[in-house]
């Protein structure tokens, strides 16, 4: 079921999307109106270049995304997170100084 | 009140934030080119991770701006520059997702890395060649975009984008020089040495043949021939005590002289552009949307900008000071 989501919306937008042809802005704008001059060679070929590089970005993201899950939740750090206080973001460096570092385990 | 201008002074305005601040980014990212040691381009990397996306909010400002508020322009400009733009998209995203991707590689940290300065390069390159295609003019007829969108692909462009290829290795060596500790501040020394007159050479090409190839040109070198003259001369100036003191001079300097250099540059530019908005056949007021959609964006950018600024201050001053040794979680 994981994916349905993601299904659901793709669709509801091809049809929005199908649905309104020949308007790109309904009633108002045609989208024969609307193209721009740009030759189809270069749409197609930089269409080419983003199914590409995007692929490309999806194969890493799916590696990476399942080698996190392969090894599992990461043990919390030995020393306390930089708290949300103002105060402490306003300090360079808080955690990077060894007494600061000291410091934090004690808080 | 003239809003074209207003709205042409803001679309100015963000357009010289987004070149100087992710300039220097980008120019970090060009020279991990260089960079052989692992260690160091891990602390190169650290030195832009918390303010490379902040900066990258001031395109997108003149993107909008430019659509909204100078629509004509907007149609002219995106077909004429549609190859380097679509480009320079996908060159931003591919070093938009090295910046987690390189951390997530086990064997591969090289090849992320290679990917992030090739990004950063082409980045910059192809932001040069549109500065390129501004001066050398943009074919209009009845406000439409009547060129080719190879038209890019001339000298003219191809030397501006070399040149903004090394400006901003310059403004990423001078933040690098700023940001680091020692051993990177003498890799940062050699770059700017390298790159600073690299930069001024062919920016002084690069003026010399757009006058020489545009009438554009020439007929604003008449009209304000003084003022882009102290300019030059301004820009010389500043380049020679870059490279002169590129090895022994404060940590702060460099980045300062190349941030002068940029905004000596971009200065120039405005003054040979305006009042066109579309190079050198549209004027900003022809290209205007209506009083409305102008009042509108002026009134979202007076109550946005302010707020931008306000977080993108704070980021810097949060991270102010030396990038730390082992990055910022560390």
């Amino acid at each position: 079921m994981t994916p349905s989501g993601i299904i659901a919306t793709l669709a509801g937008w091809y049809v929005a999307e199908t649905g309104r042809q020949p308007w790109v802005i309904y009633g108002i704008l045609r989208t024969v109106d609307a193209v721009s001059p740009v030759p189809s060679q270069a749409l197609l070929s930089t269409l080419i270049a983003f199914v590409c590089v995007y692929a490309v970005f999806l194969t890493a993201f799916l590696i990476f995304t399942f080698r996190i899950i392969r090894r599992g939740p990461v043990e919390a750090p030995p020393y306390a997170e930089a708290s949300g206080s103002i105060k402490n973001a306003f300090r360079p460096h808080v955690l990077d100084s060894p007494k600061r570092l000291a410091d934090s385990q004690f808080s | 009140m003239d809003l074209p201008l207003l709205s042409a002074s803001f679309l100015a305005f963000t357009l010289t934030l987004y070149v100087i601040l992710d300039g220097f980014d980008l120019g970090v990212g060009i020279l991990l080119l260089f960079q052989p040691a692992k260690v160091a381009r891990d602390h190169m990397v650290d030195s832009i991770t918390p303010t490379w996306d902040g900066n990258e909010t001031w395109i997108i400002m003149a993107g909008v701006t430019l659509l909204a508020a100078f629509p004509i322009a907007y149609s002219i400009l995106l077909p004429a520059f549609y190859l380097p733009v679509i480009l320079m998209l996908l060159a931003l995203g591919f070093r938009g997702v090295t910046f987690e991707f390189r951390v997530q590689s086990k064997g591969h940290r090289r090849a992320w890395d290679v990917a992030f300065g090739v990004g950063s390069l082409v980045a910059a390159l192809t932001q040069g060649f549109i500065l390129g295609g501004l001066m050398q003019g943009v074919t209009v007829q009845n406000r439409h975009f009547a060129g080719s969108v190879l038209d890019i692909f001339r000298p003219l462009p191809i030397i501006s984008g070399i040149t903004l290829l090394f400006g901003y290795a310059v403004l990423g060596a001078g933040w690098l020089k700023l940001k680091s500790n020692v051993s990177l501040q003498y890799f940062a020394s050699r770059s700017l040495r390298v790159f600073a007159p690299a930069f001024a050479a062919f920016f002084g090409i690069a003026c010399i043949y757009a006058v020489r190839i545009q009438p554009g040109i020439r007929a604003q070198w008449a009209s304000h021939g003084i003022a882009l003259a102290c300019l030059v001369s301004l820009f010389a100036i500043a380049a020679g005590t870059l490279t002169a003191l590129s090895g022994k001079s404060r940590p702060a300097l460099p980045f300062v002289l190349g941030l002068l250099l940029f905004v000596v540059g971009i200065s120039g530019t405005a003054l040979i552009v305006f009042p066109q908005i579309v190079p050198f056949s549209v004027s900003l007021w022809d290209a205007a949307s209506s009083s409305t959609s102008q009042r509108l964006v002026m009134i979202g950018a007076a109550c946005v900008t302010p707020v931008v600024l306000a977080y993108s201050a704070f980021a810097y001053w949060i991270f102010r000071g030396k990038t730390p040794e082992n990055g910022w979680e560390a």
